[in-house]
């Protein structure tokens, strides 16, 4: 009996395992050909895309850095990104907790029209945005952009914030009241904590959406002041000419930041995740 | 005490305005520089990069562009120049010099009215009007004003590895195979000696069997001729695409690499670099990649060869010129005159030695170093004189939309899941979207 027992354990401890082990492949393995690319020569990408490279050198790297102004983009990035982030991390936080938690005239309305932003297509707004932003003076700077990318944040980080919202129990709130805290106080001191997994995980879709942003990064802008990196990596993709040596090089250069970031913050979106489940 | 502050505050205004008075008289007489802006998707490793960059600089020495300075935007690829080039169409914020990426704008800018009727420029100087033939400026004419500045032609033919050849013990043509049917006894000769005959693909538009497919229904008799020379067509029922489909379907299943279906550009040019694939077609802008240790093996430049589609058929379209957005009077001028400096015969010339493009002129005069310095160029420049049948490409000459159909449906049609029939009809399907 016990024999069977601890063969039983050992199969599911193996299926574990396993399971694990091929998860964690899967998502490795892009980023893990990604780098082992970076290395290797044009010939030899195309004739093998899982081959190792024959050797290992920076010479990808120093040609990723020639052709593109990639760590200018990059910069232009980091800011852009990490502005956009906080603005709209900021003003969801607030927007999702009054419309999850009060009831008040065009409530429905509101919602709606954030519904409906969800559905415009980027390139029905280009022109319009084209032209204010040529008259507002706000063309080709990364406050332009910044503007648009919070903007277009806040649709879906709403949505996931105000069910985040929802999950709280709002006794905390009521206690909170009754001991005399204002209203002000409640939302910074009891509900922003509790509410810190919900904003990471928007923190986090928003950063790696707005990192992969090309349309508005090429609309918008006419120069390197403000460009980010996805335009950069068209460079080493010319007609008949595509130097994806190069362009591996720079795709890991540029990947990393958002892989590091998801490492740091990895446990704060695991607890997102499945907050809701356990509260209920 | 006030008053005292008020006055030197005035002073301070005045010396202000002076000093601004200057700077525009300064400026005034500085005016004859001119500045264009120009948005260039020839950068980074665009294969005409470098030869962009000479010529804006080498404009720069001349007499008409020695007061021209250049404004520039990068836009890297062609298909982004094109997604901003409309927006800017649309808005009216066009650049001085408007270059072409590819997609025929010429009539979406021109009948936006945002870019310069250059029609009196070319009356005004036949010498350099003589330099265009009348099909290439047709090509970038609109409503009877030409619009744009051809700057090249699109021609492309077999490359093949004459050593596979010689493996498989078959000479190759002086200049073409005369029929398919030959074309195709060769095709067997190196199957059956373990060389898989030809480069083809179906992913980004499947540019490799677009050209066969453009070939065979171009060479088949003067229906099929005229069908591959027609703008937007909408049959694609016809005998001739039929037929080019089924041989198509044929192609794909027994004569080129497995990963021909779904496979792209790169991938396919790198089995002909590595002598996997004996025959190519494309362009001469592939000429200088057989030199280019990066790509091809040493050495490989000698062993191409080049010849004609069977038929001495040749791909041939004109090419959708650069424009002028610039509205002031100097400016336009001066953005002329960087046209005319980009398609002198000395350019056309050095843009064949640098990047490829075939010159938009006819009868230039080659220099004879060329046949030195790069002999396969010479040779290309040298055989599409003998072309006998000449005819458009689907990218250059269909509807968007069913360039994109062809892409999608090739593997069905190549793993026999539709039939050739089916192929053309899923082809008129999509054309007649632009039409109702």
């Amino acid at each position: 009996m016990k024999k069977t027992n601890k063969v039983k354990k050992g199969v599911a401890s193996f299926g574990k395992y396993f399971f694990m082990i091929l998860m964690i492949f899967i998502s490795l393995a892009p980023i893990i050909w990604a780098f082992l690319s970076s290395f290797k020569s044009y010939a030899e990408i195309n004739s093998s895309a899982l081959s190792l490279p024959s050797q290992f050198n920076l010479d990808n790297y120093k040609a990723a850095l020639q052709y593109a102004p990639i760590l200018k983009y990059f910069m232009n990035s980091v800011i852009i990104v990490g502005i956009s982030v906080l603005v709209t991390v900021a003003l969801v936080a607030m927007c999702a907790y009054v419309i999850s938690r009060f009831n008040f005239k065009l409530k429905t309305l509101i919602v709606l029209l954030i519904s409906a932003s969800l559905m415009l297509p980027a390139q029905a707004i280009s022109q319009p945005l084209f032209a204010i932003f040529q008259k507002l003076g706000i063309f080709d700077t990364k406050l332009g952009l910044i503007i648009v990318y919070s903007a277009m944040g806040i649709p879906m980080s709403f949505f996931v914030m105000v069910s985040y919202y929802k999950t709280i129990s709002t006794a905390l709130e009521e206690s909170a009241y009754i001991d005399g805290a204002t209203f002000i106080q409640t939302f910074t001191s009891i509900i922003l904590p509790l509410a810190k997994p919900g904003l990471v995980t928007i923190a986090m879709i928003q950063f790696i959406n707005i990192w992969n942003e090309f349309y508005f990064a090429l609309m918008l802008t006419s120069g390197d002041r403000a460009r980010t990196v996805p335009i950069a990596l068209n460079y080493y993709m010319g007609t008949f000419a595509n130097n994806y040596s190069a362009l591996f090089a720079a795709v890991v250069m540029t990947v990393l930041p958002t892989i590091v970031l998801f490492i740091l913050l990895q446990r704060q979106v695991m607890e997102s995740l499945t907050a809701g489940a356990v509260k209920g | 005490m006030k008053r005292k502050i008020i006055s030197k505050l005035l002073a301070v205004a005045l010396i202000g305005t002076m000093c601004t008075g200057m700077a525009t008289t300064v400026m005034a007489a500085d005016d004859e520089k001119v500045t264009l802006s120009v948005i260039n998707y020839h950068v980074g490793t665009d294969y005409a990069a470098e030869y962009y960059s000479y010529l804006f600089d080498a404009f720069q020495q001349t007499e008409e562009g020695k007061n021209v300075e250049f404004s520039f935007e990068e836009i890297p690829t062609t298909d982004a120049f094109n997604q901003k080039i409309k927006l800017l169409i649309s808005s009216g914020d066009l650049p001085d010099i408007v270059f072409n990426g590819g997609n025929n704008i010429i009539e979406l800018a021109a009948k936006s009215g945002k870019v310069a009727d250059l029609t009196p420029y070319f009356d005004a100087d036949e010498e350099w009007k003589s330099l265009f033939d009348e099909t290439s400026l047709d090509f970038n004419t609109v409503d009877g004003k030409i619009y744009g500045v051809p700057v090249s032609k699109e021609v492309s033919y077999i490359y093949y590895n004459k050593e596979l050849f010689e493996q498989a013990g078959i000479e190759a043509p002086e200049v073409a195979y005369s029929t398919w049917d030959e074309f195709f006894e060769a095709c067997d000769k190196l199957k059956e000696a373990g060389i898989t005959p030809l480069g083809m693909d179906s992913a980004d538009s499947g540019w490799l069997t677009n050209l066969w497919m453009s070939a065979l229904i171009g060479t088949n008799g003067d229906a099929g001729n005229e069908w591959m020379n027609t703008m937007y067509p909408t049959d694609y029922n016809t005998p001739e695409v039929i037929s080019a489909a089924e041989t198509v379907q044929k192609m794909f299943q027994e004569y080129t690499t497995p990963d021909a279906v779904g496979g792209k550009y790169d991938p396919m040019a790198t089995h002909f670099f590595n002598g996997e694939v004996a025959m190519f077609p494309n362009g001469p802008w592939m000429i200088p990649d057989f030199s280019e240790t990066e790509k091809a093996p040493e050495g490989f430049y000698d062993k191409v060869g080049i010849m004609l589609l069977p038929g001495n058929g040749m791909e041939m379209v004109p090419t959708p010129g650069d424009m002028v957005g610039a509205t002031d009077p100097a400016k336009i001028e001066a953005a002329v005159a960087f046209l005319k400096f980009e398609t002198t015969p000395e350019n056309q010339i050095k843009a064949l030695e640098m990047t490829g493009l075939q010159p938009v002129s006819d009868n230039l005069e080659v220099p004879d170093t060329l046949s030195e310095s790069d002999p396969l160029m010479a040779q290309a420049l040298e055989i599409q004189g003998k072309a006998e049948v000449t005819y458009g490409q689907n990218q250059a000459y269909w509807y968007q939309n069913t360039i994109d159909t062809f892409s999608t449906e090739l593997p069905e049609l190549a793993y026999g899941n539709i039939t050739a029939e089916e192929f053309c009809t899923k082809l008129s399907e999509a054309a007649a979207k632009n039409v109702e």
